[in-house]
């Protein structure tokens, strides 16, 4: 108790600098540290995933198709969305991908739309976000 | 005394906080992440081959082609004037070391589209607004380019000027990726991005 009288505006700066650094680090709405490690899958290449690999994935596959003549969310069936590229990161939208139990497939007529936005999605910590590589208009990682 | 105890208790807590840091959080997106989105899903973000052939022709020197294809790729055929960084290298290095003038508009490419919109995020959300990327890649340029041919019968001032604009950068591009190889590896050592900074003084 007399520790904490004697140094009560030393430990008030430490624990907002403490509170404002977890707030940093560990914020949904931002981006996280370290961009490098979150695009490291785009280096790899473990983020395109093709039809037939899907089918061997596990966990509840949420496909996102991002049609930019969408105006909102649309729902085709259980599972699948037609979203705006321009209005993925609303709240709603987020949570979406943020709670689906399983890997998130984004999918778009123009490769890169679908690049673009894993990308942003990655760096703000979400890595169960994959593209899904469409074969006619020949996505490649080269 | 009491007043540097505390800043020496403060200094030290503080101090721990900075051990714990992840030392690449200087490499870290700084921007908004709508800001970015917006950025990046805008038309201005990106630029057509036909813009890049006419920069090439201009020498425009407010321009570098930024090439993200192996090193390899990039010895078998370029564009005359870019550099090249491979995408792995590009995200495992500072940016900064490649990015860093502002007066100069960085254009990525790949073969196709993919790893130069990877590459436009990442320059983009750490703030590197002076980044585009060419839509579709070499292989879109050389489609538009080198594969130029007018089928109509009368040609207007204005397609008059883009088709002497293509048939001059894909001649320019036909030169370098012809010369011999002894010539051309070292036109393209030449042109590799040297990944160093100058720490100030004179050797």
């Amino acid at each position: 108790m007399k520790l904490l009288k004697q140094y009560w505006l030393v430990i008030l700066i430490f624990v907002l600098v403490v509170l404002f650094v977890l707030l940093r680090t560990f914020s949904r709405n931002d981006f996280r540290y370290d961009a490098a490690r979150w695009a490291e899958p785009s280096v790899l290449g473990s983020n395109i995933v093709t039809e037939e690999m899907i089918m061997n994935l596990t966990g509840e596959i949420l496909l996102i198709s991002l049609d930019i003549e969408a105006e909102v969310v649309e729902q085709l069936e259980e599972g699948t969305l037609i979203i705006n590229p321009a209005s993925i990161l609303e709240k709603g939208n987020l949570s979406l991908i943020r709670k689906n139990k399983g890997p998130v497939i984004l999918s778009s007529d123009d490769s890169s739309v679908s690049a673009r936005v894993w990308m942003v999605l990655s760096q703000m910590g979400m890595d169960n976000v994959y593209i899904l590589q469409n074969a006619e208009a020949g996505i490649s990682q080269k | 005394m009491n007043i540097r105890k505390e800043i020496s208790v403060l200094l030290i807590l503080l101090s721990l906080i900075l051990a714990f840091l992840p030392l690449s959080a200087n490499r870290s997106f700084n921007i908004k992440p709508d800001r970015l989105m917006s950025e990046i899903l805008s038309l201005d973000a990106s630029f057509t081959a036909d813009q890049v052939a006419e920069f090439i022709v201009k020498e425009d020197p407010s321009v570098q082609l930024i090439d993200l294809r192996s090193a390899e790729d990039f010895g078998k055929e370029a564009i005359p004037g870019a550099v090249n960084i491979p995408y792995p290298e590009f995200i495992n290095s500072d940016p900064d070391v490649w990015l860093n003038n502002k007066k100069i508009r960085n254009i990525f490419y790949t073969t196709g589209d993919i790893e130069s919109d990877y590459a436009l995020v990442y320059a983009r959300g750490m703030g590197y607004d002076n980044c585009y990327v060419m839509h579709g890649g070499i292989t879109e340029w050389k489609r538009t380019v080198l594969q130029t041919k007018f089928t109509g019968e009368r040609i207007t001032a204005r397609e008059n000027a883009l088709f002497e604009t293509r048939r001059r950068a894909g001649e320019m591009f036909t030169e370098l990726n012809s010369l011999p190889d002894s010539l051309k590896l070292k036109y393209l050592e030449s042109r590799k991005f040297s990944a160093k900074k100058l720490d100030g003084g004179c050797e």
